[in-house]
């Protein structure tokens, strides 16, 4: 039986923690792929270094040499800059988006059957970059983000309520972004609604906390940003994809009509299964849950604007 | 198989005494030799059978890479010192009336037993909401530390089959399952979330009473497909659950029953309660006890029938 094979594109703190959550599974190799000489090298080896503590079968390995995602089984997208001081969207979404496309162009070549988990940030864009750039069908190239903006939330919760974080499930849909929509009604502690749990002002609270979560992360570190949570979420993703298994989870997902969308990407629960997103969940959301969704899909709208300026700029 | 939980290197392994070592019993020391979490200790009041599980376990440790002791004892003295006891009585029979009626005399001599006992009890038999009223009111013992694992089967079985029907992994299912085990345990469809989504909104409602019914009659149905054998992997495994919660002192929210739930006073009945090394932490009752009171008052009325006049 062969073995199944991950790629991780970007040996940054989010690729690299993300490998090793991927690793410990101990179910597929491993590959780093940076364009940095030496540095993905020297985290793969690195990490095979704790194989005999860790029991890995697998290998873990780091190249610059995009030849090696051949025949990759997953691809995660991680690589891209944060934004510097003097620095505007533009100038980053240009960096990002050329990385994007340089990988994209890869993974059509070399690993033409891949799903692509896409993680790099302005999240929403660079997933609708990497599906047009793969020319893949919507079904194999998504985003991560629902997934880590909900885990967000579902600790708060569970500090709040004093209880295990895994007994606490929430959906946080929209945009990769301050417009995030998180939904209270679709937030449960063990099968009991939130909504009977806690005040609506807590709820408000905490909710404001998940929008502000990446930022609230910035802010202590100063010169750098979150990567536990994000490489976990998306190991989860991976890992649930690895084992074959099919799960309820909110991921950014390219719409065709789906809430009244199309043409985006943007955050909702899906069905997703060893073959992809299998069927975009529509739920019964309310006026304002809707209307939250509509301004969140307008502000990824605009991102749109952005990459197309850009590349009618750029030919 | 390795255990996927974290365990620090100055972790004091904890002990479990089960009581009972037939397929409940060793079944749990199963679970728990294969989660690598405590030392196990099982006592059985017939001779031989806590002596012959123990061994053959402790044989397929070598393959199994256990690194934990499952051991065996003939005296209920050694189980005193235990951080947890487990009753695992089980007499498989047609009714949960009549399995309660024949652990009762054993039940009745545990509870004089383990009086002054300081670690928590778990009951993990079946007539469980009885069983565990009924040790809790003879042993005296707070009642936060006598937990049965009531409902909590009954609540994997509604995710299990959830799953199933959506063709999703049972780890996205939530379902709180309250009352008491079994056919008259009361499931709220309202209440059953698929991650975060009310199932409501992803199958249909007439399927999801089927889903319901099929779960309040699976121990039935598995009983007489065992032909009165038992049943009891299931039932292990909420045990196990819930003693991972006490030993990792998780605050896990989890379906059980202590007495005093629902402020009943003498009736242990399940509900979402939230468990910790502590035994009973809080309560999370939320808002239920208003809106189906009386199904919960018919409920505790069943297990007092069950119990008749124990004195």
């Amino acid at each position: 039986m062969k073995r199944q094979k991950v790629v991780i594109v970007g040996a940054g703190n989010v690729g690299a923690t993300a490998a090793y959550f991927i690793a410990k599974e101990n179910i597929a190799d491993v590959l780093l792929l940076d364009v940095v000489e030496g540095l993905p090298q020297s985290k793969g080896l690195d990490f095979s270094h704790t194989g005999s503590f860790h029991g890995y079968d697998i290998h873990i390995r780091g190249t610059n040499d995009f030849k090696e995602i051949k025949d990759a089984d997953i691809i995660v997208h991680t690589a891209g800059i944060a934004r510097k001081p003097g620095m505007d969207r533009m100038d980053l979404l240009k960096i990002n988006v050329g990385i994007v496309t340089d990988v994209s162009h890869a993974i059509r070549q070399y690993a033409p059957n891949a799903l692509v988990v896409v993680v790099a940030n302005p999240l929403d864009i660079i997933a609708l970059a990497c599906l047009q750039e793969t020319g893949f069908p919507s079904s194999r190239v998504f985003g991560m983000a629902g997934v880590l903006d909900s885990t967000r939330l579902r600790y708060f919760i569970a500090e709040e309520l004093n209880v295990l974080p895994d007994d606490v499930f929430s959906m946080v849909l929209g945009g990769h972004g301050d417009t995030m929509v998180p939904l209270p009604r679709y937030t449960t502690v063990a099968g009991i609604p939130l909504t009977e749990l806690l005040s609506d002002k807590k709820i408000k609270e905490l909710s404001l906390r998940t929008q502000k979560g990446g930022a609230e992360i910035v802010n202590y570190l100063k010169t750098g940003s979150a990567y536990y949570a994000p490489a976990a979420s998306t190991a989860k993703m991976v890992i649930t994809l690895l084992h074959g298994q099919r799960t309820i989870i909110p991921v950014s997902v390219f719409l065709n009509g789906e809430y009244g969308q199309k043409g985006i990407f943007l955050g909702l629960p899906v069905i997703l299964g060893p073959k992809g997103i299998e069927k975009t969940i529509e739920l019964s959301l309310n006026k304002e849950e809707l209307s939250a969704l509509q301004h969140s899909a307008e502000e990824v709208q605009k991102g749109i604007e952005e990459l197309k300026i850009l590349r009618s700029s750029s030919i | 198989m390795k255990s996927s939980h974290p365990i620090s290197y100055n972790f004091i392994m904890k002990t479990v005494g089960i009581i009972g070592a037939r397929n409940i019993g060793a079944s749990i020391a199963f679970f728990l030799a294969e989660q690598r979490i405590t030392k196990t200790i099982l006592y059985d009041s017939s001779d031989g059978i806590a002596q012959g599980k123990s061994l053959d376990l402790m044989e397929a440790a070598p393959i199994r890479h256990f690194d934990t002791m499952v051991s065996n004892t003939q005296s209920l003295d050694t189980l005193l010192k235990t951080d947890i006891i487990c009753i695992a009585l089980e007499a498989p029979s047609a009714t949960p009336a009549s399995e309660f009626t024949t652990l009762l005399p054993q039940l009745k001599e545990l509870a004089q037993f383990l009086k002054h006992y300081t670690g928590i009890v778990l009951i993990a038999s079946r007539a469980n909401e009885a069983c565990t009223t009924v040790f809790s009111k003879l042993s005296d013992l707070n009642s936060d530390h006598v937990i049965g694992v009531g409902t909590l089967v009954d609540s994997m079985r509604i995710k299990n089959n959830i799953a199933q029907e959506l063709g999703i992994v049972a780890e996205d299912v939530q379902a709180p399952v309250f009352g008491m085990q079994g056919s008259n345990a009361i499931i709220f469809p309202s209440y059953i979330s698929v991650s975060g989504i009310p199932l409501p909104e992803l199958i249909s409602a007439s399927k999801i009473q089927n889903i319901i019914k099929e779960v309040q009659e699976m121990n039935n149905n598995l009983l007489m497909l065992s032909k009165d054998r038992g049943v009891y992997y299931a039932q292990a495994a909420a045990a196990v659950e819930i003693i991972e919660a006490i030993i990792y002192n998780e605050n896990r929210v989890l379906c059980s029953c202590t007495v005093g739930n629902f402020h009943i006073p003498d009736i242990a009945l399940s509900t979402t309660q939230v468990i910790n090394a502590k035994g009973i932490h809080t309560k999370m009752q939320s808002t239920l006890e208003h809106k189906k009171l009386s199904d919960i008052e018919n409920t505790a009325n069943q297990i007092r029938t069950i119990i008749g006049t124990v004195s």
